[in-house]
């Protein structure tokens, strides 16, 4: 570069500047850029709904004079919330051919005793209040509950009291759940 | 003694060369620029299912699953970066219906020292890749491997958020 006096020491000042820089930026190391992240990277699978209720058996038969209750093993299984309804469909073990409503030598009263075996997630007993007499059976009942923590099992227990008016022959009902994922 | 109008005109012309060719001399000059460019690294990560990687068998607990391909690169070469995976549960996926999490070992496939294999994120896993040469992508999977539990599934989504940062060394 070539110029007048003048300009040339304001250029020679520029360089010395410029020198200065250049010479730190040389110095110095180059700086390191701040960390980069991915996503985050969000990873699942899904676990179906499984749910089942059901009774060990599907027909019992027992002689009621000699014996006063009777019982059945029962599982229920949901893994994920649940609603668990129960009804039997007389209330009453009732004459085959026979019953009429209101005459006590036509049916049998019975009580219902619900396991206390079967536990939720929570630690609580699945349906305590299943434990009922036969006219609550028949009217329905229904729970909600936490999911269980794989096949819960218990014993229901059907008890009935002595029956020595009662009129010969077979006496039925039936039983019934319902278990639904909510 | 007087000299001739054309002599002392040549003498003040001779004075002016002179000066001038002085001032010349004094102003020669150049210029030098330099910069420097900061070392960096950049990741990426891509999913079979888009953005989420939704495809885990949560009743598969002996194969290695895989899920993203973990994409990174950096500017420079034969120096080391530190890579960090880490886990928002801690190892676990988890279903905000199940208190109990399905716990899972990590693998990272990736090379040139990027990679691991069979860890727990249950705390941070630290790598140092070396990157063979700069702006070359390296990639690997992030598998993972369910782990066995005593307590079934319940329904729904088990699921975790895996982060990976990636961090150039000071030079």
């Amino acid at each position: 570069m070539r110029g007048t006096g003048r300009l040339a020491a304001g250029s020679m000042l520029g360089a010395a500047l410029i020198s200065a820089l250049a010479g730190a930026a040389v110095a110095a190391p180059a700086p390191s850029s701040p960390a980069r992240s991915t996503g985050p990277i969000e990873v699942s699978g899904t676990e179906a709904v499984i749910c089942s209720a059901a009774f060990d058996e599907s027909v019992l038969s027992v002689n009621l004079a000699e014996k006063s209750s009777q019982s059945v093993g029962v599982l229920i299984e949901c893994n994920a919330r649940f609603r668990l309804a129960a009804r039997s469909r007389f209330g009453v073990l009732e004459h085959e051919t026979l019953y009429a409503a209101g005459d006590p030598l036509t049916f049998v009263p019975y009580t219902v005793v619900w396991p206390a075996t079967l536990i939720n997630s929570l630690g609580v007993t699945i349906a305590p209040e299943f434990t009922a007499a036969g006219p609550a059976w028949a009217a329905g009942l229904q729970v909600t509950s936490a999911p269980t923590r794989g096949a819960q099992r218990g014993v229901v227990t059907i008890r009935w009291g002595p029956t020595p008016q009662v009129i010969a022959g077979t006496y039925v009902d039936t039983f019934a759940l319902d278990i639904v994922a909510n | 003694m007087t000299r001739p109008r054309s002599m002392r005109n040549a003498l003040a012309l001779g004075a002016l060369l002179a000066l001038a060719a002085g001032a010349t001399a004094s102003a020669a000059d150049s210029w030098q620029i330099s910069g420097a460019l900061a070392r960096a690294c950049q990741i990426s990560f891509d999913c079979a299912d888009g953005d989420q990687c939704r495809s885990l068998t949560l009743d598969d607990r002996v194969t290695v699953q895989n899920t993203a391909t973990v994409t990174w690169q950096c500017n420079y070469a034969i120096e080391a970066a530190t890579m960090d995976f880490s886990s928002e549960n801690q190892g676990l996926l988890v279903n905000p219906d199940d208190d109990l999490g399905l716990p899972y070992l990590a693998t990272y496939t990736g090379g040139q020292n990027s990679g691991f294999a069979g860890r727990s994120l249950v705390t941070h896993v630290i790598t140092n890749p070396t990157p063979d040469t700069p702006n070359v992508d390296v990639s690997g999977s992030i598998q993972l491997m369910l782990q066995a539990r005593t307590q079934p599934l319940f329904a729904g989504r088990y699921s975790d958020r895996i982060t990976v940062t990636i961090t150039p060394e000071a030079p």
